[in-house]
């Protein structure tokens, strides 16, 4: 008489982490032991109870009023507060952009026609605003440069949506250096001024890799 | 909100809890928008971030065990999805995860309601491969018991 499987092959075997010499021994056993067979069922049984639960659960009561309440007793966000909504509407916007943005760009790409193999996400180091700018501005000329010699080769459509998220990034980046202006110990607002930085690097460059050679 | 309230409520099994804990993930959210990359999408970001604030927090605190007794307001278990023939039985099913051992509990959620692999669990939780294994079978069987299946 064969041996029954334990817990851990039976549940490993529903969870698929077995090699497929053991699933199938695994598979042959449970087709001719009921004890196994009964388990294994059960076991299926609850995990499909619970794959079938719902993803979301309403709360009691609204929290929205508790999140900005402690989102405005924390220290640095003081003097954001009075400039939430641009910079809010900023910090999301930096995130659609880049979707819409890498979109439009990866259509635009042919592989034949991959320009300089320019560095990976450019990061920019350092909490000093003015040192942070000082690298941004080095990188961004140079990429500047190669997308208006070849702006004449990307799609019309390509150079709209492109010319749209950069003024985005650009009034997301003003506002950031007006919010610093004003509380300039903020590290938040250095993290976020840093994050719109790199975030218009970082399309400059996919728009400038997918340019043809020149 | 829902779906994060439903992690946090699911994997520390009280409802004041896992609404102080919604609004850390929120606050959180705010205050590290600027980390997302764009790497993923932004509710799987979320997802990841809810998961950490919740294991970072039962980490740091001393927890209460979650029995079903000490669940204040049972209905919050109830108001998910929409009601169904079957809403009897995930009543039963939601109040049973509460009353699970922390560990087990936590092992079952991520990954048997909310997806992640036994390795990703194993790297969040800071445990092995096998420590997690055990703690998801052992829930499962309490369950099992629990449930009368």
């Amino acid at each position: 008489m064969s041996m029954h499987l334990s817990e851990t092959q039976l549940n490993d075997y529903l969870d698929g982490v077995v090699d497929a010499a053991d699933a199938e021994r695994m598979r042959r056993h449970i087709g001719e032991c009921d004890a196994c067979a009964r388990e294994v069922e059960s076991i299926a049984a609850i995990k499909a109870s619970l794959a079938g639960l719902p993803r979301e659960i309403r709360p009691d009561r609204d929290l929205r009023a508790g999140i900005w309440q402690q989102i405005e007793s924390t220290k640095h966000t003081r003097t954001l507060w009075s400039m939430r909504y641009p910079l809010a509407a900023a910090a999301v916007l930096l995130i659609a952009v880049s979707s819409v943005m890498t979109l439009a760009i990866v259509r635009e790409r042919q592989p034949s026609d991959i320009g300089a193999n320019y560095r990976e996400n450019v990061r920019l180091v350092g909490r000093d605003p003015g040192a942070i700018e000082r690298q941004y501005s080095e990188e961004v000329q140079e990429l500047e440069m190669v997308l208006r010699k070849s702006r004449g080769a990307l799609a019309p459509e390509t150079v709209r949506i492109m010319e749209t998220n950069l003024k985005i990034i650009d009034d997301a980046i003003r506002e950031a250096q007006a919010a610093i202006a004003a509380d300039p110990n903020s590290d938040m607002l250095v993290d976020l001024l840093r994050s719109a930085y790199e975030r218009k690097l970082e399309l400059l460059r996919q728009a400038a890799e997918s340019s043809p050679v020149t | 909100m829902g779906r994060v309230y439903a992690v946090c409520l699911r994997m520390c099994a009280d409802p004041q809890e896992a609404e102080r804990l919604t609004q850390d993930v929120f606050v959180r959210v705010w205050t590290r928008l600027g980390t997302f990359r764009g790497e993923s999408e932004f509710t799987s970001w979320l997802h990841r971030l809810t998961v950490n604030v919740v294991l970072e927090d039962s980490r740091s605190t001393r927890r209460r065990i979650g029995r079903v007794e000490n669940v204040e307001d049972p209905g919050a278990l109830e108001r998910g999805g929409s009601a169904s023939n079957d809403s009897d039985s995930r009543v039963d099913l939601e109040r049973a995860i509460a009353t699970l051992p922390p560990g087990a509990r936590q092992a079952l959620v991520l990954h048997d309601i909310e997806g992640f692999k036994h390795e990703e669990i194993a790297k969040q939780l800071g445990t092995a491969v096998g420590t997690v294994k055990a703690q998801l079978h052992r829930a499962r069987r309490l369950l099992r018991e629990r449930l009368g299946r």
